[in-house]
């Protein structure tokens, strides 16, 4: 566990452009046609319960590191299979989403590029921000986030003066009723982005007014949602529910859109500026959390030693995992949110939350027993 | 040990950049920006691909005056069995690389057209190089080769003007079309709409036009203007609609504010002008009986441009009367209008998805064969009111105090 | 230096200001003896008989029985003073006989006898020989221990003039000199306080210079003064020439192109920063004082910001940071856009910048830096050329030399402007170490983004923020209002809030005493009846 300690305004910084990160540049939710933003709206929902359930663990074992909270729960050494598993689940989003951004940024700009040696800079700015500590991270994050907004004002008064917006692409709403909204949502945005806030697991503890905890995290959950529901509302009311379904990158579409007195033509570059700073941030509270188990879990004194070799495997991983966009693609719609995602966001917290309140009744038990009238 | 080696391991990844030789790197000078893409099918079922080329060096900037000698676009043509393969064989022709993000414009042969579009418009689509926002014309009456080649005075690149004379006539004078690339294939996917586009028409002897003397006269040889609109049904194009019928279409699609109506007084036909500034459209679909109609409400607000014979034209009960006239006039334009397509059975305006977004279940029914069978039987109900603000710097004509 | 008037809230101290020896050897470590002729010896011989060490050997009392000497360094005293109050008072004066025979012969001369304020006993050649070339004047008499030492400090100085590197439109004209004494006096004017505390060190082996730590007790935090303090007392080093190399010295992280520390010439520059919680370091013999610890936004401010009402100061302060930022990415965004994004440039432009770039051989990255080089060396050699070719040269060179690449067909016409807009760019920037760093980074961007286009950038851009919210100046954070946030000061970044609402000082700075002004300072004129002002 870091020395380190951020204050919660720094935490919901964190959480917002965590969330937005790659949610705002990917279709999510397209399954659902022009009710697409509805699915958001639905997973912004469900992320709140989600995020309720990892803070109220988090207040049983408010000062321990998540792999000594795990222990405490599950006993040493399933607790530290536990942490392994999570370690390698984080270590593998980190890789994906990654990967994620190599193939946006092949496809939208740099089709000569190798793959390997976009996601080599990528990797090389990521672990030299994990190294020099999650304070500095959470700086860089209220930076970024001051200049995100700008980019997103800007972006949207531009829309709006292109003339571009046409609320009619709305209707109908929910023309198939609400079964594509729900399986949408279900299969898609309840995990990405909304459950993996439980990544934050390793930096709750790390604040410093632990009881602003909530406020912070449900808060810009709810700041994140709304954005992503209002960019996804933009995009359908500009382009249209039958492209969305067909673009890859919704918000890329939209912005090509703009066109504002002859010479703001072709915007490319803003997504792409939205996109790197959005999927740095995400691969880097990933990247964290996992050398922050890693270490704990083999004992090394200092997580500075463990960046550069999990870094690596993180690289060569985002290069392995798929061969052809279209098959990452397809593993992260059909294998990962029904092997890992819902397993590790929603099962496991759950069933670790009702043992915990079990040992809790235990306890409380046993304390009556000992102290009789 | 193992941090030293982690280290040389990190310098020799590092030094990978030294070696990287910029891919993706496209010099200015090592591109050619084609400004115009022009796609004609020949008779053995091959693609005709002409890109018209700017010229850098022939474009005024700062340093030259006159901006050099020679044309300032330059045509290169290229056949294929596809369009990207015709793109492919054009690339062995040219000293660079062909560039298509500032390729504003996007022609198609009439004949081409009138076979079927849908087979040229996927690369377009795609390719993450072409602008969603580039216009989509038709070449009327000849190839669209012919129409590429001609040059152009005022704008030196051609392809600008094609956007622009599109663009101020669609919203200057009505009757005349702009469709972008991603509006067109929004058309073609939606359910109760068929596509509209523009056209450009050459005017002249193409030969003349190809040569840059041919710019050094007053009275040009050749030159090109902004045409019909051209309706397109399952990709292909079936027909031509022009003059105040064209307008009905570009009005309804609210692409028109400014045009001007024409109007006959006192038996003198023609007599009076008016210049509309601005035209609100509200197109309403509405279920009666279980049948659906159409409710179109359109305003224009105008000043008196033209006035030919005497008139008091500060009179009350005169623009009353004016006004009046004219919104016959307008709904009756708009009724031929749109019976002209309900007869060309092909729903440009739209009217089939704003059922579909307002009343989903009814439109479930309708939905199939909607051009032939919906849409035709349509009822249609216009309303239209002008009102006429001002007129302008003189109040009666001087026709009025003609001695 | 101990000041004149001990009460004007000085601290009494004994571990600072004294001499801890130096490395130069032949500092007699015998003690001063009594016999004048011995001691004038030992003197002669430690300085190798240096000629501006004048040696007035006199007779003193009016019978001229007691053979003393006067010892001086000619140039570093006020000689005037010497033959005025000390020489008429001490030669041929029957005054000072009483005291001669007295057992505390100095401490009496001292009381009662010389009438120049300042003196006090030296009792080793240490100490003798830093007061004597501190520019005092040292009394030895024959058959009297040790000596005594009187302040006489002259010798020639620049007179009070308006800093050159920081003009100001509005605020006062006066820049520190090299003088400590004279610096420090210019702070004292200002901050009548006398909780305003001086301690005073002498660093520097062989060139034991006077260093003078400044901070206001009370405000400044004090952990962060003791830090200073222990970072200067252990400074083992040769020489301190100029306040750069403390700064160089006690810095937090030298590998850094950000400096951490801020310097500046102007005298009411430094007493807001020592208002605000924050120490500074005058150095003797340099007009740049230090002062730390000191965050990213500071080196975007001005002192006539403050002077000047908040909208006008608001929007210059954003045209420096966007003045910044062009300076740093400028050149990499023209190289970007048209070696990798032409599609992101408005087509007539693009026409025009290739019809232009057509004759040029080169390709558009080395072209940037051919002209980025070439500039950066005009601008050297404009500062080291005499002051009226200096200007000329550069005007010349820059619109002539730009002028005639073009026209040879090196350069294109927009480089050179993508040039030009970048160098005065930087000179928008107010803090010069803040201005090199943008420059020297600008070749990395450009680098970056003839390699990688935009994303280059955009990934250095992140490294540099990285980079930036790691370090720390003294303990604060680099980023500090902005990130960690601090809301109480955000009205001081690259906005400037109205004066009256600026009402609590910087948290991180000062952690008692954070109130600066009392509440509702918003000026209001008192409502007038029907009178119009």
């Amino acid at each position: 566990m870091e020395k380190a300690k951020i204050s919660p305004y720094q935490l919901f910084v964190m959480i917002f452009m965590f969330e937005l990160g790659s949610a705002l540049l990917l279709a999510i939710g397209s399954g659902a046609k022009q009710d697409a933003w509805l699915a958001i709206l639905g997973g912004m929902c469900m992320g709140f319960f989600l995020f309720y359930l990892y803070y109220k663990i988090f207040t049983f074992y408010p000062d321990l590191s998540p792999v000594q909270s795990l222990q405490a729960v599950y006993g040493k050494f399933l607790g530290w299979i536990f942490g392994f598993n999570f370690g390698i689940y984080f270590l593998y989003l980190s890789a994906r989403v990654l990967r994620d951004f190599g193939e946006m940024l092949i496809i939208t700009s740099y089709p000569e590029f190798p793959l390997f040696i976009i996601n080599a800079i990528m990797a090389f700015c990521i672990i030299y921000a994990v190294k020099k500590g999650i304070e500095v991270i959470a700086r860089t994050g209220e930076i970024f986030f001051i200049f995100y907004y700008i980019m997103a004002i800007t972006g949207f008064v531009l829309i709006i003066v292109s003339r571009l917006i046409n609320l009619n692409h709305l209707k109908p709403v929910l023309e198939s009723g609400v079964m594509p909204v729900l399986k949408s949502m279900i299969t898609e945005t309840i995990y990405v982005p909304f459950g993996e806030t439980i990544v934050f697991f390793s930096i709750l503890p790390l604040v410093n007014h632990s009881k602003k905890v909530k406020i912070a995290g449900l808060s810009a959950i709810l700041l994140s949602g709304t954005n992503l529901v209002f960019s996804m509302l933009i995009n359908i009311s500009v382009i249209g529910a039958e492209t969305i379904q067909r673009s890859p990158f919704p918000l890329l579409s939209t912005i090509r859109e703009i066109q504002f007195a002859h010479f703001l033509e072709r915007l490319d570059v803003f997504f792409m500026i939205a996109l790197i700073v959005g999927g740095f941030f995400k691969v880097t509270l990933f990247f964290y959390a996992a050398c922050v188990i890693f270490t704990e879990l083999f004992k090394v004194d200092g997580y500075q030693k463990t960046v550069y070799p999990l870094g690596f495997i993180m690289l060569c991983a985002s290069l392995m995992i798929a061969s052809t966009y279209a098959e990452h693609i397809n593993e992260g719609l059909k294998v990962v949110p029904i092997l890992f995602h819902f397993p590790a966001q929603v099962a496991f917290p759950l069933l670790s939350l009702l043992i915990i309140l079990w040992k809790e009744r235990r306890k409380k038990k046993k304390q009556q027993k000992a102290s009789p009238a | 040990m193992i941090k030293r080696q982690i280290k040389m391991a990190a310098v020799l990844l590092l030094s990978i950049f030294m070696l990287t030789g910029c891919w993706s790197h496209k010099e200015l000078t090592d591109i050619a920006f084609v400004s115009a893409i022009g796609v004609d099918r020949l008779e053995n079922g091959k693609y005709l691909v002409t890109y018209q080329i700017v010229n850098s060096l022939n474009i005024p900037n700062g340093m030259q005056l006159g901006g050099g000698q020679g044309p300032p676009v330059t045509i290169y043509q290229a056949t294929g069995r596809t369009v990207q393969e015709a793109f492919r064989n054009g690339g062995q022709e040219i000293s660079r690389r062909l560039y298509f993000s500032h390729a504003n414009v996007l022609m198609v042969g009439e004949e081409t057209a009138k076979e079927g579009i849908y087979p040229i418009l996927d690369v377009l689509d795609r390719h993450k190089e072409f602008r969603n926002t580039a216009t989509f014309v038709i070449a009327r009456n000849c190839k669209a080769e012919d129409i590429l080649k001609v040059l152009t005075p005022i704008d030196r690149v051609p392809a600008n003007k094609i956007n622009k004379t599109l663009e101020y006539a669609q919203e200057g004078s009505g009757g005349r079309l702009k469709i972008s690339m991603s509006d067109l294939i929004s058309d073609f996917t939606t359910e109760g709409k068929e596509a509209a586009v523009g056209s450009i028409k050459l005017i002249g002897d193409p030969e003349k036009g190809k040569m840059q003397d041919s710019l050094n006269q007053t009275a040009l040889s050749a030159y090109l203007m902004s045409s019909a609109i051209g309706i397109i049904k399952n990709g292909k194009l079936i027909g031509w609609v022009d003059g105040n019928k064209a307008r009905v279409i570009t009005w309804l699609l609210k692409k028109t504010n400014i045009t001007s109506l024409t109007l006959d007084w006192n038996h003198h036909p023609d007599a009076v002008d008016i210049r509309t500034i601005k035209t609100n459209v509200d197109i309403k679909p509405v279920m009666k009986n279980g049948k659906p109609e159409m409710n179109i409400d359109i305003t224009f607000q105008g000043q008196l441009y033209e006035v030919d014979v005497p008139m008091k034209v500060m009179d009350m009960k005169v623009i009353d009367r004016l006004q009046k006239a004219y919104e016959k006039k307008a709904e009756q334009q708009i009724y031929a209008g749109i019976r002209y397509m309900q007869q060309e059975k092909c729903d440009v305006f739209g009217f089939g998805q704003m059922i579909h977004q307002q009343y989903p279940k009814q439109w479930k029914k309708m939905k199939n064969h909607w051009n032939e069978k919906g849409f035709a039987n349509l009822k249609v109900n216009v309303h239209s009111n002008v009102i006429i603000s001002n007129s302008e710097l003189r109040t009666d004509p001087f026709h009025s105090n003609l001695k | 230096m101990k000041s004149v008037k001990k009460n004007q809230g000085e601290q009494e101290n004994p571990t600072h200001g004294e001499d801890t020896g130096g490395t130069a050897a032949n500092i007699p470590a015998q003690t001063m003896g009594t016999d004048l002729k011995t001691q004038i010896e030992q003197l002669k011989k430690t300085t190798g008989n240096s000629s501006d060490i004048v040696i007035h050997e006199i007779k003193m009392g009016s019978k001229a029985n007691v053979p003393a000497a006067v010892i001086c360094v000619d140039g570093l005293d006020d000689s005037l003073m010497i033959n005025e109050n000390l020489l008429e008072v001490l030669m041929a004066n029957p005054k000072i006989d009483p005291y001669l025979d007295s057992d505390n012969v100095l401490d009496d001369l001292m009381k009662h006898a010389i009438k120049i304020g300042g003196v006090k006993t030296v009792m080793n050649w240490n100490d003798l020989f830093a007061e004597l070339l501190s520019g005092q004047t040292i009394l030895l008499i024959d058959g009297v221990y040790g000596g005594l030492s009187i302040s006489t400090r002259g010798g020639e100085q620049r007179s009070i003039e308006e800093p050159s590197t920081e003009v100001t439109v509005r605020g006062p004209r006066e820049g520190f000199t090299e003088s400590l004494r004279v610096n420090t006096a210019l702070i004292r004017k200002r901050i009548k306080n006398p909780n305003l505390w001086l301690e005073s060190y002498k660093i520097g082996e062989v060139t034991r210079t006077d260093v003078v730590l400044m901070y206001i007790k009370g405000i400044a935090n004090d952990k962060v003064v003791e830090e200073a303090r222990k970072r200067l007392q252990t400074l083992k080093i040769d020489a301190i020439l100029e306040s750069g190399y403390i700064e160089q010295l006690i810095e937090d992280k030298t590998f850094t192109i950000f400096p951490t520390i801020y310097h500046s010439e102007r005298p009411d520059v430094v007493a807001a920063n020592l208002l605000e919680g924050r120490f500074a370091i005058i150095v003797d013999g340099s007009p740049f004082a230090l002062v730390a610890p000191a965050v990213f936004i500071q080196f975007f401010q001005s002192a006539d910001d403050y002077y000047m009402r908040f909208d006008i100061a608001t929007a210059i302060r954003f045209l420096r940071v966007l003045g910044y930022l062009i300076s740093l990415i400028g050149p990499a965004t023209y190289v970007a856009a048209t070696t990798f994004h032409q599609e992101m440039i408005p087509t007539q432009l693009v026409f025009t910048l290739t019809g232009q770039r057509e004759a040029i051989p080169f390709p558009a990255f080395v072209e940037a830096i051919v002209m980025e080089i070439t500039f950066e060396i005009l601008r050297e050699a404009g500062l080291r050329l005499p002051r009226p070719i200096g200007q000329t040269v550069s005007i010349v060179g820059a619109l002539v030399i730009g002028q005639a690449a073009v026209q040879a067909g090196l350069v294109s016409a927009a480089m050179v402007i993508v040039v030009s807009i970048t160098a005065i760019a930087s000179f928008a920037t107010p803090s010069f170490s803040i201005a090199i760093s943008a420059r020297l980074f600008r070749f990395v961007f450009m680098l970056l983004a003839a390699t990688f286009g935009f994303y280059g950038i955009i990934i250095g851009m992140i490294a540099l923020v990285v980079h930036l919210c790691s370090l720390r100046s003294f303990g604060v954070p680099y980023t500090t209002p902005i990130a960690p946030l601090v809301r109480q000061n955000i009205g001081d970044t690259v906005f400037r809030a109205p004066i009256w609402s600026m009402s609590a000082r910087p948290r991180l700075l000062s952690q008692k005493n954070i109130v600066r002004q009392g509440e509702n300072q918003r000026p209001m004129p008192p409502k007038k009846n029907g009178e119009p002002s």
